[in-house]
Protein backbone atom coordinates (compact mmCIF):
# COMPACT_ATOMS: atom_id res chain seq x y z
CA UNK A 1 0.00 0.00 0.00
CA UNK A 2 1.51 3.08 -0.93
CA UNK A 3 0.36 6.77 -1.07
CA UNK A 4 0.27 7.10 -4.97
CA UNK A 5 -2.17 6.00 -6.80
CA UNK A 6 -1.72 3.11 -9.12
CA UNK A 7 -2.89 2.19 -12.88
CA UNK A 8 -2.24 -0.95 -14.12
CA UNK A 9 -0.60 -1.86 -11.26
CA UNK A 10 2.19 0.50 -11.63
CA UNK A 11 2.61 3.62 -9.11
CA UNK A 12 1.80 7.02 -10.63
CA UNK A 13 4.45 9.57 -9.08
CA UNK A 14 5.10 13.49 -9.49
CA UNK A 15 7.86 13.48 -12.34
CA UNK A 16 10.73 15.15 -11.30
CA UNK A 17 10.16 18.47 -13.31
CA UNK A 18 6.42 18.18 -11.29
CA UNK A 19 8.80 17.93 -7.48
CA UNK A 20 10.85 20.49 -8.44
CA UNK A 21 8.23 22.74 -9.39
CA UNK A 22 6.90 22.04 -6.16
CA UNK A 23 10.25 22.75 -4.17
CA UNK A 24 9.62 26.24 -5.39
CA UNK A 25 6.18 26.37 -3.90
CA UNK A 26 7.66 25.27 -0.71
CA UNK A 27 10.15 27.07 -0.41
CA UNK A 28 7.88 30.34 -0.50
CA UNK A 29 5.57 28.49 1.75
CA UNK A 30 8.64 28.01 3.95
CA UNK A 31 9.22 31.99 4.19
CA UNK A 32 5.73 31.87 5.97
CA UNK A 33 5.04 29.27 8.20
CA UNK A 34 6.84 26.08 8.93
CA UNK A 35 6.83 23.09 6.87
CA UNK A 36 6.31 19.55 6.64
CA UNK A 37 9.09 17.62 7.12
CA UNK A 38 8.41 16.02 3.13
CA UNK A 39 8.04 19.62 1.85
CA UNK A 40 11.76 20.73 3.68
CA UNK A 41 13.66 18.09 2.59
CA UNK A 42 12.16 18.28 -1.04
CA UNK A 43 13.14 22.01 -1.38
CA UNK A 44 16.10 21.90 0.26
CA UNK A 45 17.18 18.92 -2.28
CA UNK A 46 16.32 20.52 -5.03
CA UNK A 47 18.38 23.58 -3.98
CA UNK A 48 15.85 25.79 -2.22
CA UNK A 49 15.64 27.42 0.69
CA UNK A 50 12.83 25.94 3.05
CA UNK A 51 11.74 27.52 6.74
CA UNK A 52 15.56 25.65 7.86
CA UNK A 53 17.56 23.10 7.19
CA UNK A 54 16.61 19.36 7.27
CA UNK A 55 18.13 17.35 9.76
CA UNK A 56 18.15 13.45 10.70
CA UNK A 57 19.67 11.94 13.34
CA UNK A 58 20.51 9.01 11.11
CA UNK A 59 19.84 6.16 13.48
CA UNK A 60 20.22 2.45 11.61
CA UNK A 61 20.48 -0.12 14.45
CA UNK A 62 20.63 2.14 17.39
CA UNK A 63 16.58 2.98 16.31
CA UNK A 64 15.78 -0.36 18.08
CA UNK A 65 16.78 1.31 21.34
CA UNK A 66 13.89 3.99 21.12
CA UNK A 67 11.18 0.90 20.93
CA UNK A 68 13.17 -1.76 23.44
CA UNK A 69 13.76 -4.37 20.91
CA UNK A 70 16.83 -6.39 20.47
CA UNK A 71 19.19 -6.24 17.65
CA UNK A 72 18.43 -9.40 15.89
CA UNK A 73 14.35 -8.27 16.03
CA UNK A 74 15.48 -4.99 14.76
CA UNK A 75 17.13 -7.16 12.01
CA UNK A 76 14.56 -9.49 10.66
CA UNK A 77 11.03 -8.38 12.14
CA UNK A 78 9.82 -5.15 9.88
CA UNK A 79 7.02 -4.35 11.84
CA UNK A 80 9.42 -4.04 15.18
CA UNK A 81 11.57 -1.71 13.20
CA UNK A 82 9.45 0.16 11.91
CA UNK A 83 8.18 0.79 15.40
CA UNK A 84 11.71 1.96 16.31
CA UNK A 85 12.36 4.44 13.26
CA UNK A 86 8.65 6.00 14.03
CA UNK A 87 9.68 5.57 17.93
CA UNK A 88 12.89 7.82 17.10
CA UNK A 89 11.29 10.13 14.74
CA UNK A 90 8.78 11.07 17.78
CA UNK A 91 11.20 11.31 20.51
CA UNK A 92 14.29 13.12 18.98
CA UNK A 93 12.94 14.57 16.09
CA UNK A 94 14.09 14.55 12.09
CA UNK A 95 13.01 14.84 8.45
CA UNK A 96 13.64 11.77 7.02
CA UNK A 97 12.58 7.88 7.55
CA UNK A 98 14.65 5.11 5.45
CA UNK A 99 14.64 1.68 5.98
CA UNK A 100 18.50 1.02 6.59
CA UNK A 101 18.95 -2.10 8.66
CA UNK A 102 22.46 -3.10 8.35
CA UNK A 103 25.06 -3.84 5.64
CA UNK A 104 24.54 -7.87 6.01
CA UNK A 105 21.17 -7.77 4.00
CA UNK A 106 21.81 -8.56 0.52
CA UNK A 107 24.44 -11.22 1.63
CA UNK A 108 22.25 -13.10 4.07
CA UNK A 109 19.67 -13.76 1.02
CA UNK A 110 22.65 -14.84 -1.16
CA UNK A 111 23.32 -17.74 1.30
CA UNK A 112 25.79 -15.71 3.01
CA UNK A 113 26.27 -16.86 6.97
CA UNK A 114 25.27 -13.92 9.40
CA UNK A 115 26.20 -13.71 13.15
CA UNK A 116 23.60 -11.79 15.10
CA UNK A 117 24.87 -10.25 17.99
CA UNK A 118 23.38 -9.37 20.85
CA UNK A 119 24.55 -5.63 21.39
CA UNK A 120 26.30 -5.21 17.85
CA UNK A 121 25.25 -4.87 14.21
CA UNK A 122 24.90 -8.14 12.24
CA UNK A 123 27.86 -8.80 10.25
CA UNK A 124 28.86 -12.31 8.11
CA UNK A 125 30.29 -14.94 9.51
CA UNK A 126 34.21 -14.76 8.02
CA UNK A 127 34.85 -17.89 8.98
CA UNK A 128 32.67 -19.05 6.72
CA UNK A 129 32.69 -16.91 3.83
CA UNK A 130 30.69 -18.07 1.21
CA UNK A 131 32.69 -17.46 -1.81
CA UNK A 132 35.65 -18.88 -0.92
CA UNK A 133 37.52 -19.04 -4.00
CA UNK A 134 37.52 -16.88 -7.53
CA UNK A 135 35.57 -19.63 -9.22
CA UNK A 136 32.77 -19.28 -6.90
CA UNK A 137 31.73 -16.05 -7.92
CA UNK A 138 29.77 -17.38 -11.19
CA UNK A 139 28.00 -19.65 -8.94
CA UNK A 140 25.82 -17.65 -7.01
CA UNK A 141 22.32 -17.87 -8.03
CA UNK A 142 19.69 -14.74 -8.79
CA UNK A 143 16.23 -14.41 -6.65
CA UNK A 144 12.85 -13.09 -6.05
CA UNK A 145 14.52 -10.32 -3.41
CA UNK A 146 10.27 -10.21 -2.36
CA UNK A 147 10.31 -13.71 -1.37
CA UNK A 148 13.80 -13.61 0.30
CA UNK A 149 14.30 -12.75 4.26
CA UNK A 150 15.76 -10.38 5.03
CA UNK A 151 15.60 -8.19 1.55
CA UNK A 152 11.76 -9.04 1.96
CA UNK A 153 11.89 -7.87 5.66
CA UNK A 154 13.80 -4.42 4.27
CA UNK A 155 10.86 -4.16 1.11
CA UNK A 156 8.29 -4.90 3.91
CA UNK A 157 9.82 -2.32 6.10
CA UNK A 158 9.95 0.17 3.71
CA UNK A 159 6.20 -0.37 2.59
CA UNK A 160 4.90 0.35 6.50
CA UNK A 161 7.28 3.25 6.64
CA UNK A 162 5.70 4.50 3.21
CA UNK A 163 2.34 3.69 4.49
CA UNK A 164 2.39 6.03 7.96
CA UNK A 165 4.84 8.33 6.47
CA UNK A 166 1.69 9.42 4.39
CA UNK A 167 3.01 12.67 2.34
CA UNK A 168 4.12 14.22 6.18
CA UNK A 169 7.38 12.67 6.34
CA UNK A 170 10.16 11.62 2.82
CA UNK A 171 10.94 7.75 2.93
CA UNK A 172 14.37 6.68 1.79
CA UNK A 173 14.98 2.81 0.91
CA UNK A 174 18.35 1.55 1.17
CA UNK A 175 20.62 -0.86 -1.01
CA UNK A 176 24.36 -2.02 -0.79
CA UNK A 177 26.10 -1.87 -3.57
CA UNK A 178 27.28 -4.63 -5.49
CA UNK A 179 30.76 -4.52 -4.72
CA UNK A 180 29.86 -4.21 -1.39
CA UNK A 181 27.51 -7.63 -1.17
CA UNK A 182 30.62 -9.10 -2.54
CA UNK A 183 33.15 -8.37 0.14
CA UNK A 184 30.29 -9.28 2.68
CA UNK A 185 30.63 -13.03 0.99
CA UNK A 186 34.40 -12.59 0.20
CA UNK A 187 35.95 -10.24 2.86
CA UNK A 188 37.49 -7.32 1.30
CA UNK A 189 40.78 -8.22 1.15
CA UNK A 190 39.99 -11.38 -1.03
CA UNK A 191 37.95 -9.12 -3.07
CA UNK A 192 40.31 -6.87 -3.79
CA UNK A 193 42.88 -9.26 -4.48
CA UNK A 194 40.57 -10.66 -7.10
CA UNK A 195 39.87 -7.37 -8.56
CA UNK A 196 43.23 -7.62 -9.84
CA UNK A 197 44.01 -10.55 -10.47
CA UNK A 198 40.54 -12.11 -11.91
CA UNK A 199 38.31 -9.22 -12.67
CA UNK A 200 37.01 -11.42 -15.34
CA UNK A 201 35.23 -13.71 -12.30
CA UNK A 202 34.32 -10.94 -10.69
CA UNK A 203 32.63 -9.11 -12.85
CA UNK A 204 30.52 -12.62 -13.75
CA UNK A 205 29.69 -11.93 -9.79
CA UNK A 206 28.78 -8.37 -10.44
CA UNK A 207 26.05 -8.91 -12.90
CA UNK A 208 24.71 -11.64 -10.69
CA UNK A 209 24.50 -9.78 -7.54
CA UNK A 210 23.46 -6.55 -9.60
CA UNK A 211 20.76 -7.98 -11.41
CA UNK A 212 18.88 -8.85 -7.94
CA UNK A 213 19.78 -5.69 -6.65
CA UNK A 214 17.77 -3.96 -9.46
CA UNK A 215 15.04 -6.07 -8.79
CA UNK A 216 15.33 -5.45 -5.45
CA UNK A 217 15.41 -1.34 -6.34
CA UNK A 218 12.38 -1.91 -7.73
CA UNK A 219 10.47 -3.80 -5.11
CA UNK A 220 11.61 -0.83 -2.74
CA UNK A 221 10.04 1.74 -5.62
CA UNK A 222 7.15 -0.54 -5.94
CA UNK A 223 5.83 0.13 -2.06
CA UNK A 224 6.42 3.80 -2.56
CA UNK A 225 9.81 4.93 -0.97
CA UNK A 226 10.36 8.30 -2.52
CA UNK A 227 14.07 7.50 -2.66
CA UNK A 228 16.63 4.64 -2.69
CA UNK A 229 20.10 5.76 -1.30
CA UNK A 230 22.71 3.17 -2.62
CA UNK A 231 25.62 3.24 -0.56
CA UNK A 232 28.99 3.10 -2.52
CA UNK A 233 31.66 2.67 0.05
CA UNK A 234 34.31 1.96 -2.33
CA UNK A 235 34.22 4.77 -4.49
CA UNK A 236 36.62 6.72 -2.11
CA UNK A 237 40.26 6.60 -1.36
CA UNK A 238 39.29 4.25 1.77
CA UNK A 239 38.87 1.85 -1.17
CA UNK A 240 39.87 1.42 -4.64
CA UNK A 241 41.23 3.57 -7.45
CA UNK A 242 39.54 5.66 -9.47
CA UNK A 243 40.42 3.88 -12.34
CA UNK A 244 39.14 0.34 -10.60
CA UNK A 245 36.35 1.58 -9.44
CA UNK A 246 35.19 2.94 -13.28
CA UNK A 247 35.82 -0.97 -13.93
CA UNK A 248 34.49 -2.90 -11.28
CA UNK A 249 31.49 -0.77 -9.49
CA UNK A 250 30.62 2.29 -11.94
CA UNK A 251 28.61 0.33 -14.94
CA UNK A 252 26.85 -1.76 -12.45
CA UNK A 253 25.43 1.32 -9.88
CA UNK A 254 24.60 3.08 -13.18
CA UNK A 255 22.02 0.31 -14.18
CA UNK A 256 20.45 0.27 -10.18
CA UNK A 257 20.14 3.59 -10.08
CA UNK A 258 18.91 4.08 -13.87
CA UNK A 259 15.98 1.51 -12.17
CA UNK A 260 15.20 3.78 -9.30
CA UNK A 261 14.70 6.71 -12.12
CA UNK A 262 12.60 4.58 -14.25
CA UNK A 263 10.08 3.78 -11.55
CA UNK A 264 10.06 7.20 -10.30
CA UNK A 265 12.09 7.54 -7.03
CA UNK A 266 15.27 10.11 -6.07
CA UNK A 267 18.71 8.61 -6.42
CA UNK A 268 20.89 8.93 -2.93
CA UNK A 269 23.58 8.17 -2.10
CA UNK A 270 26.05 7.20 0.96
CA UNK A 271 29.42 7.37 1.19
CA UNK A 272 31.34 7.26 4.09
CA UNK A 273 35.00 6.15 3.00
CA UNK A 274 37.59 8.82 3.36
CA UNK A 275 37.95 11.42 0.10
CA UNK A 276 34.81 9.99 -1.90
CA UNK A 277 34.96 10.68 -5.35
CA UNK A 278 32.12 13.01 -5.37
CA UNK A 279 32.50 14.07 -8.84
CA UNK A 280 33.09 10.04 -10.40
CA UNK A 281 29.81 8.96 -8.51
CA UNK A 282 27.93 12.06 -9.85
CA UNK A 283 29.00 10.98 -13.68
CA UNK A 284 27.94 7.23 -13.50
CA UNK A 285 25.00 8.22 -10.62
CA UNK A 286 23.74 11.38 -10.88
CA UNK A 287 22.17 11.64 -7.23
CA UNK A 288 20.04 14.07 -6.21
CA UNK A 289 21.71 14.07 -2.91
CA UNK A 290 25.18 12.24 -1.04
CA UNK A 291 25.61 11.64 2.18
CA UNK A 292 29.38 11.57 3.10
CA UNK A 293 31.33 11.27 6.47
CA UNK A 294 34.45 13.27 4.84
CA UNK A 295 35.93 15.80 2.01
CA UNK A 296 35.53 14.45 -1.11
CA UNK A 297 39.53 13.69 -2.55
CA UNK A 298 39.06 17.21 -4.41
CA UNK A 299 37.89 19.60 -1.60
CA UNK A 300 40.08 21.18 0.43
CA UNK A 301 37.66 22.69 2.90
CA UNK A 302 33.96 23.04 3.10
CA UNK A 303 33.64 26.08 0.95
CA UNK A 304 35.58 24.38 -1.99
CA UNK A 305 33.00 21.71 -1.67
CA UNK A 306 29.95 24.00 -1.74
CA UNK A 307 31.72 25.61 -4.71
CA UNK A 308 32.36 22.67 -6.68
CA UNK A 309 29.18 20.56 -5.61
CA UNK A 310 26.80 22.75 -3.80
CA UNK A 311 24.71 23.31 -6.90
CA UNK A 312 25.21 20.01 -8.55
CA UNK A 313 23.88 17.40 -6.06
CA UNK A 314 22.17 17.98 -1.98
CA UNK A 315 25.22 17.81 0.37
CA UNK A 316 23.68 15.22 3.57
CA UNK A 317 26.17 15.14 6.95
CA UNK A 318 28.56 15.69 8.33
CA UNK A 319 28.93 15.39 11.61
CA UNK A 320 31.96 13.16 12.60
CA UNK A 321 30.93 9.95 14.38
CA UNK A 322 34.42 10.35 17.02
CA UNK A 323 32.42 13.22 17.87
CA UNK A 324 29.18 12.05 18.66
CA UNK A 325 30.89 9.64 20.57
CA UNK A 326 33.22 11.70 22.67
CA UNK A 327 31.89 15.22 22.75
CA UNK A 328 29.51 17.33 24.68
CA UNK A 329 25.90 18.02 22.95
CA UNK A 330 27.29 21.97 23.46
CA UNK A 331 30.42 21.19 21.30
CA UNK A 332 27.91 18.99 18.70
CA UNK A 333 25.97 21.69 18.32
CA UNK A 334 28.70 24.17 17.58
CA UNK A 335 30.44 21.50 14.89
CA UNK A 336 26.71 21.63 13.82
CA UNK A 337 26.55 25.45 13.11
CA UNK A 338 29.71 26.09 11.65
CA UNK A 339 28.42 23.06 9.07
CA UNK A 340 25.04 24.61 8.54
CA UNK A 341 26.87 28.40 8.12
CA UNK A 342 29.40 26.38 5.75
CA UNK A 343 26.82 24.48 3.66
CA UNK A 344 23.51 25.21 4.49
CA UNK A 345 22.83 29.06 2.14
CA UNK A 346 20.82 28.22 -0.90
CA UNK A 347 19.61 25.36 0.44
CA UNK A 348 21.60 22.19 -0.73
CA UNK A 349 22.20 20.10 2.54
CA UNK A 350 20.42 18.19 5.14
CA UNK A 351 22.48 18.08 8.74
CA UNK A 352 23.32 14.39 9.96
CA UNK A 353 25.96 12.27 11.06
CA UNK A 354 28.43 11.58 8.53
CA UNK A 355 27.28 7.51 8.97
CA UNK A 356 25.16 5.90 11.09
CA UNK A 357 24.63 7.08 14.46
CA UNK A 358 26.64 4.82 16.89
CA UNK A 359 24.24 2.08 17.69
CA UNK A 360 25.46 2.05 21.60
CA UNK A 361 26.16 5.44 22.62
CA UNK A 362 24.72 7.74 24.59
CA UNK A 363 21.60 9.35 22.95
CA UNK A 364 21.72 12.87 23.83
CA UNK A 365 23.72 14.03 20.94
CA UNK A 366 21.47 12.87 18.72
CA UNK A 367 18.92 15.46 20.43
CA UNK A 368 21.89 17.95 20.05
CA UNK A 369 21.82 17.77 16.15
CA UNK A 370 18.42 17.99 15.93
CA UNK A 371 18.26 21.21 17.70
CA UNK A 372 21.24 22.64 16.40
CA UNK A 373 19.10 22.37 13.16
CA UNK A 374 16.28 24.13 14.31
CA UNK A 375 18.27 27.49 15.65
CA UNK A 376 20.94 27.31 13.71
CA UNK A 377 19.23 26.07 10.57
CA UNK A 378 16.14 28.75 10.22
CA UNK A 379 16.19 30.02 6.77
CA UNK A 380 17.88 32.75 5.82
CA UNK A 381 21.53 31.92 7.69
CA UNK A 382 23.48 34.37 8.68
CA UNK B 1 78.91 -4.95 -8.48
CA UNK B 2 75.31 -3.14 -11.04
CA UNK B 3 74.51 -6.35 -12.24
CA UNK B 4 74.23 -7.75 -8.38
CA UNK B 5 72.55 -4.22 -7.62
CA UNK B 6 70.38 -4.47 -10.39
CA UNK B 7 68.69 -7.75 -8.99
CA UNK B 8 67.90 -6.17 -5.35
CA UNK B 9 66.11 -3.06 -7.58
CA UNK B 10 64.55 -6.19 -9.52
CA UNK B 11 63.17 -7.25 -7.08
CA UNK B 12 61.73 -4.40 -5.52
CA UNK B 13 59.98 -3.58 -8.92
CA UNK B 14 58.29 -6.90 -8.10
CA UNK B 15 56.99 -6.25 -4.99
CA UNK B 16 55.83 -2.46 -5.87
CA UNK B 17 54.17 -4.27 -9.04
CA UNK B 18 52.84 -6.91 -6.70
CA UNK B 19 54.09 -9.97 -8.97
CA UNK B 20 54.32 -13.08 -6.32
CA UNK B 21 56.08 -15.57 -8.18
CA UNK B 22 58.59 -12.73 -10.22
CA UNK B 23 59.32 -11.89 -5.97
CA UNK B 24 59.86 -15.62 -5.33
CA UNK B 25 61.51 -16.18 -7.99
CA UNK B 26 63.90 -12.95 -8.24
CA UNK B 27 64.93 -13.49 -4.67
CA UNK B 28 65.50 -17.63 -5.00
CA UNK B 29 67.70 -15.59 -8.05
CA UNK B 30 69.70 -13.32 -5.32
CA UNK B 31 70.03 -16.20 -2.78
CA UNK B 32 72.05 -18.20 -5.25
CA UNK B 33 74.44 -15.45 -6.27
CA UNK B 34 75.11 -15.03 -2.86
CA UNK B 35 73.48 -12.48 -1.51
CA UNK B 36 72.07 -12.97 2.18
CA UNK B 37 68.70 -13.26 3.33
CA UNK B 38 68.57 -10.06 5.04
CA UNK B 39 70.46 -8.08 2.65
CA UNK B 40 67.57 -9.32 -0.12
CA UNK B 41 64.97 -8.89 2.85
CA UNK B 42 66.12 -4.96 3.92
CA UNK B 43 67.33 -3.99 0.10
CA UNK B 44 65.13 -5.43 -1.96
CA UNK B 45 61.27 -6.58 -0.63
CA UNK B 46 61.09 -4.04 2.32
CA UNK B 47 62.30 -1.49 0.04
CA UNK B 48 59.92 -1.85 -2.69
CA UNK B 49 57.09 -2.62 0.23
CA UNK B 50 58.18 0.88 1.97
CA UNK B 51 58.17 2.83 -1.50
CA UNK B 52 54.40 1.40 -1.86
CA UNK B 53 53.09 2.92 1.90
CA UNK B 54 54.62 6.02 0.59
CA UNK B 55 52.53 5.53 -2.75
CA UNK B 56 49.34 4.85 -0.77
CA UNK B 57 50.47 8.12 1.50
CA UNK B 58 49.78 10.23 -1.19
CA UNK B 59 46.97 8.24 -2.86
CA UNK B 60 48.93 7.14 -5.62
CA UNK B 61 47.63 3.66 -5.56
CA UNK B 62 45.31 1.73 -3.30
CA UNK B 63 44.50 -0.94 -1.31
CA UNK B 64 44.05 -3.79 -3.35
CA UNK B 65 47.59 -2.52 -5.05
CA UNK B 66 48.87 -2.62 -1.28
CA UNK B 67 47.76 -6.14 -0.87
CA UNK B 68 49.13 -7.54 -4.06
CA UNK B 69 52.78 -5.81 -3.19
CA UNK B 70 52.30 -7.81 0.57
CA UNK B 71 51.53 -10.75 -1.20
CA UNK B 72 54.85 -10.43 -2.81
CA UNK B 73 56.68 -9.42 -0.27
CA UNK B 74 55.28 -12.15 1.39
CA UNK B 75 56.45 -14.83 -1.01
CA UNK B 76 60.20 -13.05 -1.34
CA UNK B 77 60.20 -13.75 2.80
CA UNK B 78 59.05 -17.62 2.95
CA UNK B 79 61.50 -18.01 -0.19
CA UNK B 80 64.59 -16.46 2.31
CA UNK B 81 63.18 -17.62 5.26
CA UNK B 82 65.24 -21.38 4.96
CA UNK B 83 67.98 -19.53 4.54
CA UNK B 84 68.42 -17.28 7.67
CA UNK B 85 70.77 -18.48 10.49
CA UNK B 86 69.73 -17.52 14.15
CA UNK B 87 72.59 -15.57 14.54
CA UNK B 88 71.97 -13.56 11.20
CA UNK B 89 68.61 -12.07 13.12
CA UNK B 90 69.61 -8.24 13.92
CA UNK B 91 69.32 -8.17 18.07
CA UNK B 92 67.40 -4.47 18.20
CA UNK B 93 64.00 -5.79 16.65
CA UNK B 94 60.82 -4.76 18.47
CA UNK B 95 57.96 -6.97 18.51
CA UNK B 96 54.58 -6.12 18.04
CA UNK B 97 51.64 -8.06 19.03
CA UNK B 98 48.50 -6.87 16.56
CA UNK B 99 44.94 -7.90 16.35
CA UNK B 100 41.08 -6.27 16.10
CA UNK B 101 39.35 -6.30 19.20
CA UNK B 102 36.98 -8.79 20.35
CA UNK B 103 33.55 -8.46 18.43
CA UNK B 104 34.66 -6.84 15.48
CA UNK B 105 36.43 -8.69 11.85
CA UNK B 106 37.36 -5.86 9.81
CA UNK B 107 40.59 -6.58 9.67
CA UNK B 108 41.72 -5.42 6.44
CA UNK B 109 42.99 -2.26 7.91
CA UNK B 110 44.95 -4.07 11.05
CA UNK B 111 46.39 -6.03 7.90
CA UNK B 112 48.09 -3.41 6.59
CA UNK B 113 49.75 -1.84 9.56
CA UNK B 114 50.46 -5.51 10.13
CA UNK B 115 52.27 -5.69 6.43
CA UNK B 116 53.97 -2.12 6.47
CA UNK B 117 55.89 -3.13 10.24
CA UNK B 118 56.63 -6.08 8.90
CA UNK B 119 58.71 -4.46 6.26
CA UNK B 120 60.09 -1.68 8.44
CA UNK B 121 61.91 -4.29 10.46
CA UNK B 122 59.28 -5.39 13.28
CA UNK B 123 58.59 -9.13 14.57
CA UNK B 124 54.90 -8.66 14.26
CA UNK B 125 52.90 -11.38 15.84
CA UNK B 126 49.47 -10.62 14.37
CA UNK B 127 46.01 -12.43 16.37
CA UNK B 128 43.34 -11.87 13.51
CA UNK B 129 40.42 -10.86 14.37
CA UNK B 130 37.57 -11.20 17.24
CA UNK B 131 40.49 -11.41 20.05
CA UNK B 132 39.47 -11.24 23.22
CA UNK B 133 41.88 -9.04 25.90
CA UNK B 134 42.63 -11.52 27.81
CA UNK B 135 44.35 -13.62 24.62
CA UNK B 136 46.10 -10.04 23.73
CA UNK B 137 47.59 -9.82 27.40
CA UNK B 138 48.95 -13.38 27.36
CA UNK B 139 50.89 -13.07 23.78
CA UNK B 140 52.40 -10.02 25.06
CA UNK B 141 53.45 -11.41 28.19
CA UNK B 142 54.64 -14.74 26.31
CA UNK B 143 56.43 -12.41 23.22
CA UNK B 144 57.96 -9.87 25.58
CA UNK B 145 55.92 -7.44 22.97
CA UNK B 146 57.72 -3.82 23.45
CA UNK B 147 54.38 -2.87 21.48
CA UNK B 148 50.68 -3.55 21.47
CA UNK B 149 48.68 -2.11 18.11
CA UNK B 150 44.73 -3.01 18.14
CA UNK B 151 42.42 -2.00 15.40
CA UNK B 152 38.45 -1.64 15.39
CA UNK B 153 36.05 -0.48 12.97
CA UNK B 154 33.13 -0.17 14.93
CA UNK B 155 31.76 2.32 17.76
CA UNK B 156 30.08 -0.94 18.83
CA UNK B 157 33.59 -2.57 19.88
CA UNK B 158 34.57 0.63 21.16
CA UNK B 159 34.02 -0.49 25.30
CA UNK B 160 36.36 -3.57 24.13
CA UNK B 161 39.06 -1.66 22.64
CA UNK B 162 38.93 0.21 25.91
CA UNK B 163 38.96 -2.74 28.54
CA UNK B 164 42.06 -4.24 26.25
CA UNK B 165 44.06 -1.08 26.48
CA UNK B 166 43.41 -0.98 30.12
CA UNK B 167 44.36 -4.20 30.73
CA UNK B 168 47.71 -3.80 28.72
CA UNK B 169 47.99 -0.23 30.45
CA UNK B 170 47.97 -2.84 33.68
CA UNK B 171 51.03 -5.11 32.32
CA UNK B 172 54.51 -5.01 34.10
CA UNK B 173 56.51 -3.93 32.03
CA UNK B 174 53.44 -1.71 30.43
CA UNK B 175 53.85 -2.20 26.75
CA UNK B 176 53.05 0.89 24.42
CA UNK B 177 49.80 0.82 23.00
CA UNK B 178 48.80 1.98 19.77
CA UNK B 179 44.99 1.92 17.90
CA UNK B 180 43.59 2.89 14.42
CA UNK B 181 40.05 2.10 13.38
CA UNK B 182 37.26 4.62 11.77
CA UNK B 183 35.73 6.02 14.76
CA UNK B 184 38.57 6.58 16.27
CA UNK B 185 40.65 10.14 16.83
CA UNK B 186 43.70 11.40 18.75
CA UNK B 187 40.81 12.13 21.33
CA UNK B 188 39.57 8.76 21.89
CA UNK B 189 43.13 7.69 21.73
CA UNK B 190 43.59 9.44 24.50
CA UNK B 191 40.47 9.33 26.12
CA UNK B 192 40.57 5.30 26.39
CA UNK B 193 44.37 5.29 27.50
CA UNK B 194 46.06 4.69 24.77
CA UNK B 195 49.62 6.37 23.59
CA UNK B 196 49.20 6.43 20.55
CA UNK B 197 47.15 6.62 17.33
CA UNK B 198 47.33 6.75 13.74
CA UNK B 199 45.13 6.96 10.70
CA UNK B 200 47.16 5.57 7.90
CA UNK B 201 49.30 2.27 7.65
CA UNK B 202 52.02 3.74 5.69
CA UNK B 203 52.35 6.08 8.90
CA UNK B 204 52.35 3.93 11.35
CA UNK B 205 56.17 2.99 11.47
CA UNK B 206 56.84 6.65 12.13
CA UNK B 207 54.10 6.84 14.97
CA UNK B 208 56.35 4.09 16.60
CA UNK B 209 59.31 5.63 16.02
CA UNK B 210 58.25 8.87 17.80
CA UNK B 211 57.10 6.89 20.82
CA UNK B 212 59.49 4.24 20.98
CA UNK B 213 62.93 6.76 21.10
Amino acid sequence: MSIYPRIGGRLIRPTTGMIRMGASLFALHGKLGELLPLERVLAAVFFKEPDRVPVTPFFFGGARRFAGISYKDFSLNPEKAAESFLAVTEIVGGDALYSVIDLSVEAADFGQKIIYPDYSTPHPDYSQPLITSPDDYERLETFDPRKSQRMGMVIELSRILSKKAKLTYPVLGFIFGPLGVLVMMRGAQNLFIDCLKYPEKVKTGLEIVTEVLIDYARAQCDVGVDGVALDTLFASQSGISRELWREMEGPYVRRITDEVRRNGALVALHNCGLGPYFDLQIEYMDPVLITFAYLPDDCRDDAELKEKYGRKVALAGYIPTEAICMETPTRIMEIAREQIRALGPGGGFVLCPGCEYPPNQPLINAAAIVRAAEIYGKYPIR
Amino acid sequence: MAAKKDLLVSIETAVKEGSEDQAASLCEQALNQGFSPQEIMREGLSKGMHEVGEQYERHELFLPEMLLAAEAMHAGIAACKPFLKSEDEPPERETVVIGVVEGDVHEIGKNMVSVMLEAEGYDVVDLGYDVPAQEFMEKVKAAGAEVLALSTMMTTTLPNMRHTVESANALEPRPLVIVGGAPLSDVVAEDIGASGYEDNAAKVHTLLRNLLD
